[in-house]
């Protein structure tokens, strides 16, 4: 219980405390939201995954494997939630907003802090390729979802190509291809924007919770939670095993997988009208519920 | 050579930031408003309380820091006076004069600089200068900007509203009482604090892109001239008087010879005291701040 008690103190609630400084802070200085999220997700993440991947020391045969559990993992927990809902007949839309809650989730803001938290910097390098490949799978698989499959290739195309974590990526394999060693000039702004990516990215997520209202619909809202924190961490375990992830991999991943629903969901479901109130509705409970989850599974991970 | 790959190493890093900032702020419209209060309010207290924290400076050491940072920055201001009377400038222009040359900019810019060419250290000695300098900049700078208009109690009241002074108050409690932080406010802090300084530098980049064109660019040159060569010839004076050595004496001279604070551009735009010519000297004293500050830190770092 003193272990649980110390995992959550240590590692999870100051995440919380620092989204609730987010929160007073877009509640009461009335600072906008899009402001800093807009440059945490242009400027300082880009710079936090290419200096995360040049300084880690991932092998090509790892990064492949750690971006193919996220693809598994996230269209395994798609294929559980459609058949989870076969006797609730739900409609396109509803359906639609059902899926995209139960396959996306937070692996940015607080899915990397967890893991820089409990298990440092070598699992948040880890942490980065799930995050990366869960945000191109985000704007692919995510808009065909929510679009009621209207995608075509060059819509896909163009989404994934407007990530900018993905310039991080791409500049970050040139380097590791080529050898280079990056001056100075170059790797010190870079550093010193990458720090600021995480306490900004958290500073967010209590900005976009402080618009969130009231939970709707508490069943499915709860169906859907259920299966975002524990549902997928269950899939997640199956998954390391097949394929092969241990140590900081498989920390990374376990952590990744726990997390509640990402906030971009509601994004793309009001930008698609899929069920937004639903949506904003699991993000909320499921991120309210998920110390319980994630610390748990922290304590697991560290037995 | 030498001058070459300090400029390339500690401040073009520090420019290539601030140019993000700049380049946000044109492209994407973000707004400076924003990410300045999130600074003033959440970051930067945290920052301030972290490093006192973890100072491990003597009361002696702390207390010719603190005579340091009055002498420099009230030494300046006299002289800056002096200079205003010679010129026989008006009531409005020298309240301007005084604040763009008196209060430096050592948050955003002297606190990353110091850190990348002296290291932790002298970063800690350049807290305690800059933790003073707000005090000051909230106190004497707001009454000085207002002419002489605000009472000395109502200058001394806006000390209060600034987050900061609040964090060194606790930081200096405790300091003095020897307590255990423990992990759970530690770390949100920590957290925080890392983000303080580069986004305080992306703000400056964004304030930057809103400077006017220059006006009155005699006066502008005056002002630069004395708050980049005048004042850093103070602080080495200083320096030598007050006995500071090693990373306080680093940390100090750096924080005395920087441009000045983006923020005496709030308090002239706010009080009505020459706001063009005020970011005019912000300007270019922070664009030619490289060509002081790169011998300088050759010196400083030859311990000369």
């Amino acid at each position: 219980m003193t272990l649980l008690l110390s995992i959550f103190a240590n590692d999870v609630l100051p995440i919380f405390l620092v989204a609730s400084v987010g929160y007073l802070l877009a509640h009461y200085l009335k600072a906008d939201v899009k402001t800093l999220s807009r440059i945490t997700f242009n400027a300082l993440v880009p710079c936090l995954v290419f200096s995360l991947l040049v300084t880690s020391k991932i092998s090509a045969d790892e990064f492949g494997r750690m971006a193919l559990f996220t693809a598994f993992l996230i269209l395994g927990i798609g294929l559980i939630g459609r058949l989870v809902t076969l006797p609730l007949r739900l409609d396109r839309a509803m359906l639609s907003a059902f899926l995209i809650v139960v396959m996306f989730s937070n692996g940015g803001n607080y899915g990397l802090s967890v893991s820089m938290f409990a298990f440092g910097q070598a699992a948040l390098a880890r942490a980065t390729i799930y995050y990366i490949t869960s945000t191109a799978m985000m704007y692919t698989v995510g808009v065909f979802l929510a679009n009621s499959g209207h995608q075509s290739l060059r819509e896909a195309i163009v989404g994934v190509l407007k990530i900018p974590a993905l310039y991080g990526v791409l500049a970050a394999f040139g380097v590791l291809l080529t050898g280079i060693i990056v001056p100075p000039v170059v790797m010190r702004p870079v550093q010193l924007l990458s720090e600021a990516a995480l306490p900004c990215m958290i500073l967010v997520l209590g900005m976009q919770l402080e618009r969130t209202t009231k939970v709707e619909q508490p069943l499915l809202v709860g169906l859907a939670t259920c299966l975002s924190l524990v549902g997928t961490p269950l899939l997640a375990w199956g998954l390391v095993k097949v394929l092969g992830l241990s140590g900081v991999a498989q920390q990374a991943a376990m952590i990744e997988s726990s997390m509640p629903t990402a906030v971009v969901t509601t994004i793309l479901a009001l930008e698609y009208q899929v069920a937004p109130s639903f949506v904003t509705s699991t993000v909320f409970l499921s991120t309210l519920l998920s110390p319980f989850t994630v610390t748990l599974i922290i304590a697991f991970l560290q037995r | 050579m030498e001058l070459v790959s300090i400029f390339a190493n500690n401040i073009l890093p520090i420019f290539l930031v601030a140019g993000v900032g700049f380049v946000l702020a044109r492209k994407l419209h973000a707004d400076a408003m924003t990410l300045s209060r999130v600074t003033l309010y959440a970051l930067s207290p945290c920052l301030v309380f972290n490093l006192l924290v973890n100072a491990q400076v003597s009361a002696s050491e702390f207390g010719r820091l603190l005579l340091f940072t009055l002498g420099t920055i009230l030494g300046i201001g006299a002289i800056t006076w002096l200079v205003t009377r010679a010129l026989q400038l008006d009531r409005v222009m020298v309240s301007a004069f005084l604040v763009a040359v008196m209060f430096a900019n050592g948050g955003n810019y002297g606190l990353p600089l110091t850190s990348f060419a002296f290291g932790q250290a002298a970063l800690t000695r350049a807290t305690i200068y800059f933790v003073i300098s707000v005090v000051l900049t909230y106190t004497l700078g707001i009454f000085l900007a207002s002419s002489g208009r605000r009472s000395a109690r109502e200058a001394l009241s806006g000390v209060f509203k600034i987050p900061s002074v609040y964090a060194a108050i606790a930081a200096v409690i405790v300091v003095a009482t020897q307590v255990t932080v423990p992990p759970v406010v530690m770390r949100p802090v920590e957290l925080l604090s890392n983000a303080a300084i580069p986004v305080m530098l992306l703000v400056l980049g964004m304030q930057l892109e809103r400077a006017a064109k220059p006006e009155k660019l005699q006066l502008v040159g005056l002002a630069v001239g004395l708050r980049l060569i005048v004042s850093t010839l103070l602080g080495f004076v200083l320096a030598q008087v007050l006995g500071l050595d090693g990373a306080a004496r680093q940390g100090g001279i750096i924080q005395a010879a920087m441009p000045v604070a983006v923020v005496t551009t709030i308090l002239s735009t706010e009080f009505q005291t020459e706001p063009a010519f005020v970011t005019s000297v912000v300007f270019f004293s922070t664009v030619l701040s490289p060509l002081t500050l790169t011998p300088l830190i050759a010196l400083l770092a030859n311990g000369r």
